[in-house]
Order: structure tokens, then C-alpha cells, then sequence
């Protein structure tokens, strides 16, 4: 007499399925850009150029808004990521009583070609021929002009800003500075844009 | 229950975690740091900072008076010339640091302003033009965590090259308010 062969019903392994799907989910969190949250949108709609920051440890400055409080500069390479680029200085008008974004503004900047190229060889230019390079006429005239329409009288509340990618020379930066002190307690500090952290403590 | 997958599945557990603690964690935002435009003139202040290279940083503090003076005694009777050449050999031998220990120097200071809340420091940084800025920007994002907002800051352009050629680098006996005396390193440049 033959006995039926009896062969146990093969199951489906749960650990293995498990194993499966978050190999999956891990290749598609690696694979796929990272949605931005709706904060990350907020905060970083002015830094839609994706410009790389200088990164800062430590204590929160201060957030900043979409809304530009002040005269900005922007120092960009003329070929994003490329640091052999020439280096390009935009200059972003705040519009004093009314509000502008950092888009408006850039669109503005781009529309009334409020920019100028720093030549190649800046670097090895003297103080004086640094000065008088296009660049360099531009950034003072823009600052003398916003200080005539907007800093009427020496305030600690008056500020010039720079937001640059974080390998631009300071060079241009220390230029930047040394003309805002040209006006002594009229234009008494400028503000750098930098990456930091989210603060905790805000629950953001 | 299968082992082997049972371990697959603790470590797959481990790798999604770490990855999504990684995304979550490296948001971002923007935000301002305060500089104060600097002034040109005479001034005072308790440290230098001289960028030197990328790797390379001069601290002259209070030490850096001790390390003048005993140059002084050595080799005063040299020309003015000279004389500067073997002092700034000496503070480059004595006070340069690696830029990896610049951020705990600066805490250092950090702290001590935290402990002593009346007193008020002064850094100023010398930055040679083709330094890339966001190392101005590390150094004073330290300072400017100081509890108290007693370390002020200022940062202006200048190479290792200038100190070395400062018209004189010398250590002066100062007075201060309560009466003690001190030498300060004096460098005219």
C-alpha cells in the first residue's frame, strides 16, 4: 500500500516579506529627492538658488524672512558650483516701505541689470585698481545710494546685507564692509546669510 | 522562525532609522549673523587672530607679550630690523595654531568671558584677501555665542607677510584702571 506523499504546504516567510519591503522603502528614501516640508518651503523660498551657505554651529542668529529688510548683495560664481567662475555681485533693493521678496527683488535685479562681473584677476589686483573695476564702482554707488534714500541718521537698526556662497574671497566681503564704514555709525554693521540649524526650542 | 532573516530584519530596522534621523536632521535655514563694519583707527584689542593659510592660524594674546619680552632680552641690541625679524619668528614658532584647534581656543574664551561678565574682550581678525570667507564666519559665530555679549569683534584685511613688516613690534608697559601694571604687545604697522 502506497501512502500519499505528504508534503507540507509551503508558506509565504514573514520575515523575508518584511525584509523586502523595507529594502524597498530604504532604496526609494536613498533614490528620491527628499520632499521639502512646508517649512523648509517657507524659509528657503529666498534661497531657491540653492546657494551653498556658510554652515554655522552653535546658537541660533536670527531667522530670516522672505521680505528684504535692507540693500542686499548677492555674490554668486557667474557658473554655479564652478569656483574658477568669475565671481558676480547682484545688488537686491529693499523698496523701504513697502514689502518685497527675496524673488521680487532678485527679478528686479536680473530685469534692470543690477549686477557686475569681478574681473578674473581681482585677486591680484592692487587696493586701488581693485576700487575702480566695475564691480567695485557698482557696490559703492549702490551703497552711497541706498544710504542717501534710507539712512538718514546714524542707527544701530541700519544694516547692509551679503549673502555669498560660502568660497567667495573675503576680498570682496572685507570691500563690502569697508565701504559701509565709509558712513561710520550711519551704516554700523552688516549681516552675513548663513545655514544653521532649526532651533529646537521653536518647535520647528 | 528563521533566524538569518530575523537578523535581516533588525539590520534593515537599524539602516531605514538611520537614514530617515539623517534626512531629518540636516534641515536647514537661513539666518543672519551680525558683523560690525570696522573703523579705521587706533585701536586695542585682547587678541589677534592673523589667518596665516587655510591650515594656519597666529593667536597673540596676553602670552604673546611674555614671548616679545624674552625676545627683547635676548637680542635687543639688534637693529630695529632686525630685531622685528626674530620677534615675529618667535610668536610664528610659539603662537601659530592648528586651524583643528582654533573652535576650542575659542571656546575657551568663550567661557572665560562667560565667567567674568563685567570685563569686555576684544578679537580682532586679520584675513588675507584670498581666503574664502565662511572661515571669517566660523570664527565669529563662535564668538558671538558669548553669554554675556562681551566679546567684540572686528574683522579687517591683512597677510602674516604685513605683521612681518610692521614698522615696530614691541612690548609697552600699560596702566590700567586699578593701577596695575602690564605689558601690552604694540605693533605699528
Amino acid at each position: 500500500m502506497s501512502f500519499a506523499k505528504y508534503e507540507e504546504k509551503k508558506q509565504l516567510s514573514l520575515p523575508s516579506l518584511i525584509d523586502i519591503i523595507f529594502l524597498l522603502l530604504v532604496f526609494s528614501l536613498v533614490t528620491q529627492p527628499r520632499a521639502k516640508s512646508r517649512n523648509d518651503v517657507q524659509n528657503r523660498s529666498v534661497s531657491r538658488n540653492d546657494m551653498e551657505l556658510p554652515v554655522i554651529q552653535g546658537i541660533a542668529q536670527s531667522r530670516v524672512d522672505e521680505i528684504l529688510k535692507t540693500l542686499m548683495f548677492e555674490i554668486v560664481f557667474q557658473q554655479p558650483q564652478n569656483t574658477q567662475s568669475p565671481r558676480m555681485v547682484y545688488a537686491l533693493r529693499s523698496s523701504g516701505n513697502d514689502s518685497i521678496t527675496y524673488e521680487r527683488a532678485k527679478q528686479q535685479a536680473l530685469r534692470d541689470s543690477l549686477f557686475a562681473v569681478f574681473p578674473e584677476n581681482f585677486l591680484s589686483l592692487s587696493n586701488m585698481d581693485f576700487e575702480q573695476t566695475p564691480a567695485c564702482r557698482f557696490i559703492r554707488n549702490e551703497i552711497s545710494s541706498f544710504k542717501q534714500k534710507h539712512f538718514f541718521k546714524p542707527a544701530f537698526s541700519n544694516f547692509i546685507e551679503i549673502r555669498a556662497e560660502k568660497n567667495v574671497e573675503f576680498r570682496i566681503v572685507q570691500y563690502i564692509m569697508s565701504q559701509c564704514s565709509a558712513y561710520g555709525d550711519t551704516i554700523p554693521r552688516v549681516t552675513l546669510r548663513t545655514l544653521s540649524g532649526r532651533d529646537r526650542n521653536r518647535g520647528l | 522562525m528563521e533566524l538569518v532573516s530575523f537578523i535581516d530584519m533588525i539590520f534593515i530596522l537599524l539602516v531605514f532609522f538611520l537614514l530617515t534621523n539623517f534626512s531629518v536632521s540636516t534641515s536647514m535655514e537661513e539666518k543672519e549673523l551680525f558683523i560690525p563694519t570696522p573703523k579705521n583707527v587706533l585701536g586695542r584689542s585682547q587678541i589677534v587672530l592673523q589667518m596665516i593659510d587655510r591650515s594656519r592660524v597666529l593667536w597673540l594674546d596676553d602670552k604673546a607679550s611674555q614671548i616679545v619680552s624674552d625676545v627683547e632680552d635676548q637680542v635687543g641690541y639688534f637693529s630695529s630690523e632686525r630685531l622685528n625679524e626674530a620677534i615675529m619668528a618667535a610668536l610664528v614658532e610659539n603662537s601659530t595654531i592648528l586651524r583643528e584647534q582654533l573652535p576650542a581656543q575659542l571656546q575657551s574664551l568663550v567661557r572665560q568671558a562667560d565667567q567674568n561678565p563685567q570685563a569686555v574682550y576684544f578679537v580682532l581678525l586679520r584675513v588675507p584677501n584670498e581666503m574664502p570667507y565662511y572661515l571669517v564666519v566660523d570664527v565669529i559665530s563662535t564668538l558671538s555665542t558669548a553669554q554675556y555679549q562681551n566679546i567684540r569683534y572686528g574683522c579687517v584685511a591683512g597677510t602674516l607677510d604685513e605683521l612681518k613688516q610692521a614698522r615696530e613690534i614691541k612690548t609697552v608697559l600699560v596702566e590700567d584702571k586699578q593701577g596695575n601694571r602690564k605689558k601690552n604687545l604694540r605693533i605699528d604697522f
